[in-house]
């Protein structure tokens, strides 16, 4: 897929990250491709369900310890979350001067997004900063369905390292897809270009995830086609570099 | 007729009085060492004239290098002690060291008492912009380290290691839940578990119709799965402590790295200066400490620096430059405060309001006087000084603790609450000189013990110069002086002898030349004034008579009404004819810097009593004391002389008429004693005569005060009404020597038509008054039958047997007030 065929960026906000961080990040990028940007929050029903079990209980991780859970206070506490989310996402997008719109509707966020993602779309999907978070199930639902649309997915890091910095794509062949938008996104952003040569790149370090890919760089995004490296390695790019990374579709 | 033609005319008597001829009622300058047309050719004069003993002190008190040598310089106003000083001060401060920079900074272990610090001079806005290079190549090198991608893999590597293991440890959990058709859920508080069915948590209807055994089976293994979750969330914490240490460890050593090298290249500019290499170690742990604040977004444990005041989180790392010398290459400071509020003089703490909260740090300190003239002078005017709320007791412990501590009135006043700073004293070495009157001298050093301790050196301005032909030609140089420096015409030859004349005159004699320079350089402005009105280069003796006549008349105004009223009756003076008991007294007043003599009507009445004077001005407190103490001289007067072998049986009043404000002063003493003798002797007084001096209980006519005003004040009268050549002004002889007076009383004095009589003692002035003597005791002990005092004596014992005829001198003497 061609960069120029994107037209939005769909942002799945879920209960396990840092509103403000990925709303800014998701706006950078909108703003930085001149795309339209959209906010999506779940108030999701399976935790209204959980409360109607016998035994729903959650653990608390301020307080500690296992707690029953009151529906109404969790519905209270969902729709609360919701308007904290649109004020901070509407906030940025006037500041961003970007077109916006922002959705809270009650449902999955994994099924939302499958159901409004078309291939124009770029799915930002924040990165849960603990490993707990990224075991829940609204977040694995959420990546899985991301990763299964035709839309390509945009990975935002709970923290951001820097601001500016090369766009690197990381690809088998000069002629990946990513290459192509990478080169786009580098071009708006009046960055340098890097290509890293996957194949060469994973043999350098096998023991790390992440670090022989990029070693030597100061990027600010990576760009990769799917495919070129494995799914396991993609997010933890995103979390150890601590820079967004975008997976794009193949062209064929 | 002349002076002495007519003094002999009137004088009939053995040793008459013999009225002054012109030649001693005005001192005509001699120039005639100096050979000028104008003062454009005379050289002016440098610096100061006739205050050596002035100058050889101040050049002491500035050179003693002990405590407590100050300076306290007095003088009347105007006499340019201030400039004399400066001026000896810079001439020597060249040779003098420079002294140090101050500069305050932050205390990192306690930030409420900064640290001072002082450095060679000329150095302080050095180490201010090598602090302010470093930080501001900080902003950039610090973040641009913690971006660098070797920062970032090495805490990319540490991150990865704790998500790896939290990762294997949640992905175990998620695992087996997820055969079991268990999830993990996100609440908004926390985590939970749930059986699900396609990817949905199960229903709780579906859930309650599941078979029990299911449902059991279900609850017991989600019960395994949330011990399992809890244990690996204890776990957390620990491994996130873990992961902050090995960030904020990587965090130091990125820090230290970048600081390092900044910090060696700004300290290499200071390293002779070991306070400053300190300071400088100093704040290199605490960047270290505190570098998440030069990072944009604040890395992960690295907290944002607390405490550091109103300006930003930088400004902990700023110099406070409280007083530098750069630019100063020698000399010592000389500076002048002439506004010495207790924040001018040791400096204050200024406050800003953020949040409607007062805040400070030690760059809000600011440094008062005594700081920049630290290691030099500071001069200071003791009025002002005096009239500011504690700032005379903080000049007095500053010098006494010889540092500067900066105190907060606000807080010790309880005005303030806010948390303010103990700043750290900075050490004193200064010279304080005083300018003040010499009232205020005199009365500190009576009821301040201090000031002796701490002002040690008195430098005494003189009033006046002697007059000669010397100090003429010096005077001449210092009108030259003034001219020039102020711009205006020179003066010509007569112009100057005219302005000298006058100088004379402000000095109230005419052997001396007052040293008011002020003064005389005002008559010189005005002059300048009306040689311009006149169309003349230079000034010349018309425009300085000029001038001195607008300045009268400008301020005559109430002198000009008070002669109205005696010469339209009103107050009553007679300037003719002969009275008993009733004399011509003349008193001086001043107002607004302006002088001007006038006549009084003193009387007198007596009659028979227990031997008591009474002041009638003191008896209705109209009379000030020292008036009351000439009239009680009266008093041993009368019983030291007459009535020896009879006690005294004297009642008399003496009054100020139409005196209706206070009396002071003992210059009317000798008129009232004449008044007196008059009414004893029932001989009348001369009204064509006004008398002024004190006498004493010998009868010594002595001295007073405003001798020329008193002459001029009743020749005014007397010329209006018209001069009759018999009035005239009976004076101490002790004051002849005082006498500048004005040309239009001279002249009628050399013309005969007005006199001024020079008396010692009260026999001559009596015989003056009354044309008879007053006579001297013969060899029976008696005086002379028809003088004065045998006539007084007499009357004495006429009273004191009409006291016993009446068995009254044993009353009691209170009751004479009765009377």
């Amino acid at each position: 897929m061609a960069a120029a065929t994107f037209k939005r960026v769909v942002l799945g906000l879920h209960r396990s990250v840092s509103e403000e961080t990925a709303i800014g990040a998701a706006a950078d990028f909108a703003g930085l491709l001149r795309l339209d940007l959209l906010g999506l929050f779940a108030e999701d029903p399976n935790l209204l369900a959980l409360a109607g079990l016998p035994f729903g209980r959650e653990l608390r991780t301020r307080e500690g310890g296992w707690r029953p859970i009151d529906a109404e206070q969790l519905a209270r506490a969902m729709e609360a979350a919701a308007r904290r989310a649109r004020r901070a996402f509407v906030e940025k997008a006037s500041s961003m001067q970007l077109t916006a719109d922002f959705r809270s509707v009650k449902g999955s966020i994994a099924e939302l997004v499958e159901s409004l993602l078309s291939a124009g779309d770029i799915v930002a999907v924040p990165l849960p900063i603990s490993a707990a978070e990224r075991a829940t199930a609204q977040f694995s639902r959420l990546f899985e369905a991301a990763s299964r649309s035709a839309a390509a997915v945009l990975l935002l890091p709970s923290e951001i390292a820097r601001q500016t910095g090369a766009i690197v794509a990381v690809a088998a062949t000069p002629a990946d897809t990513g290459v192509q938008i990478g080169r786009i996104i580098a071009a708006a952003a009046k960055e340098e270009f890097v290509l890293v040569d996957a194949i060469a790149g994973a043999r350098m370090r096998p023991e790390s995830l992440s670090a022989p890919l990029l070693s030597g760089m100061s990027e600010r995004l990576v760009v990769l086609t799917r495919g070129a490296i494995d799914e396991a390695r993609v997010q933890a790019i995103a979390s150890a570099r601590r820079v967004p990374v975008l997976v794009v579709e193949p062209e064929n | 007729m002349t002076s002495d033609q007519s003094s002999a005319g009137k004088g009939s008597l053995p040793g008459a009085v013999t009225a002054l001829p012109a030649d001693r009622l005005y001192r005509p300058s001699d120039l005639s060492k100096l050979a000028f047309a104008s003062t454009a050719e005379i050289e002016p004069l440098e610096g100061i004239v006739g205050q050596q003993r002035a100058l050889e002190a101040v050049q002491f008190g500035t050179k003693v290098e002990k405590p407590g040598f100050n300076l306290f310089v007095i003088g009347p106003p105007g006499t340019g002690m201030r400039q004399a000083v400066e001026s000896l001060l810079k001439s020597r401060d060249q040779r003098e060291t420079v002294p140090p920079d101050w500069v305050y900074v932050n205390n990192f272990a306690d930030p409420q008492r900064p640290v001072a610090i002082d450095l060679p001079a000329g150095k302080a806005p050095e180490f201010r912009d090598a602090m302010r290079d470093l930080i501001e190549e900080l902003k950039t090198a610090l973040p641009a380290a913690f971006e660098s991608e070797d920062y970032q893999t090495r805490r990319g590597a540490v991150d990865e290691a704790f998500q790896k293991r939290q990762a294997e440890a949640f992905g175990a959990i998620r695992g087996r839940a997820s055969e079991k058709g268990i999830a993990i859920l996100r609440t908004p508080l926390g985590f939970a578990l749930a059986p699900t069915r396609d990817g949905t948590v199960v229903p709780p209807e579906e859930f309650n119709a599941w078979p029990d055994a299911k449902r059991r089976e279900t609850q017991r293994t989600i019960e395994e799965l949330e011990n399992e979750l809890e244990r690996i969330m204890r776990q957390v914490p620990q491994w996130e402590k873990e992961r902050r240490e090995e960030i904020r460890k990587l965090n130091r050593e990125t820090a230290k790295y970048a600081v390092d090298q900044s910090i060696e290249e700004s300290k290499a500019l200071l390293k002779d200066i070991p306070r400053i290499v300190e300071h400088f170690e100093t704040v290199h742990n605490d960047l270290i400490e505190n570098v998440g604040m030069f990072i944009a977004k604040g890395e992960e444990g690295e907290g944002m620096a607390m405490g550091a005041g109103p300006g930003g989180p930088f400004d902990r790392y700023e110099v406070n430059v409280l007083v530098t010398q750069a630019g100063r290459e020698r000399g010592a400071p000389v500076i002048e405060e002439p506004h010495p509020t207790l924040g001018n003089l040791i400096g204050r703490i200024e406050y800003v309001a953020r949040m409607g909260v007062l805040g400070t740090n030690f760059r809000l300190i600011k440094p008062g006087a005594l700081h920049r003239a630290n290691g030099g002078y500071l001069l200071l005017d003791v009025r002002s000084l005096l009239l500011e709320p504690f700032s005379w007791s903080a000049l007095k412990r500053a010098l006494q603790q010889r540092e500067i501590m900066i105190e907060d009135p606000a807080r010790f006043l309880g005005l303030a609450s806010t948390v303010s700073l103990e700043p750290a004293p900075i050490p004193l070495d200064i010279k304080v000189i005083l300018f003040g009157d010499r009232l205020l001298y005199y009365l500190l050093a009576a009821f301040d013990p201090e000031l002796r301790e701490q002002f040690k050196v008195l430098a005494d301005f003189e009033d006046d110069l002697s007059r000669s032909p010397d100090s003429e030609m010096v005077f001449a140089r210092l009108v030259a002086a003034i001219t020039r420096r102020d711009g205006l015409r020179p003066v010509d030859r007569s112009g100057v002898a005219l302005v000298i004349e006058h100088a004379a005159r402000l000095a109230d004699h005419a052997g001396k030349l007052t040293l008011l320079v002020d003064q005389i350089r005002d008559i010189l402005a005005e002059s300048d004034f009306w040689a311009k009105e006149g169309g003349r280069s230079a000034i010349a003796r018309v425009d300085v008579e000029r001038a001195l006549d607008e300045r009268t008349r400008r301020a005559s105004r109430l002198r000009d009404r008070a002669q109205e009223l005696v010469l339209q009756n009103v107050a009553l003076i007679d300037t003719t004819g002969a009275c008993v008991g009733q004399i011509n007294g003349l008193s001086v007043t001043e107002l607004g810097g302006f002088r001007f003599g006038h006549p009084n009507r003193i009387t007198c009445r007596v009659r028979p009593g227990a031997g008591k004077l009474v002041d009638i001005e003191r008896e209705v407190e109209l009379g000030g004391p020292i008036h009351s103490k000439g009239v009680l001289i009266l008093s041993g007067f009368l019983a030291g002389r007459y009535a020896i072998e009879t006690p005294m049986s004297l009642f008399a009043s003496l009054v100020f008429e139409q005196s209706y404000g206070g009396v002071e002063g003992d210059s009317a003493s000798a008129a009232e004693l004449f008044a007196l003798l008059s009414a004893l002797s029932e001989v009348p007084l001369r009204q064509e005569l006004a008398v002024t001096g004190s006498v004493n209980q010998h009868g010594e006519v002595q001295a007073i005060g405003g001798v020329n005003e008193k002459i001029e004040g009743f020749f005014d009268i007397c010329r209006v009404r018209g001069l009759t050549g018999t009035q005239g002004i009976v004076i101490p002889q002790s004051n002849v020597q005082h006498l500048m007076l004005r040309k239009d009383v001279v002249e009628a004095c050399t013309q005969g038509k007005f006199m001024i009589y020079p008396i010692q003692t009260i026999d001559q002035g009596i015989a003056l008054l009354t044309g008879r003597p007053a006579g001297e005791r013969g060899a029976d002990g008696m005086f002379p039958a028809d003088s004065i005092n045998r006539l007084v004596e007499d009357r004495l014992r006429a009273f004191a047997r009409i006291r016993r005829s009446f068995g009254e001198d044993r009353a009691p003497e209170s009751r004479e007030g009765a009377h």
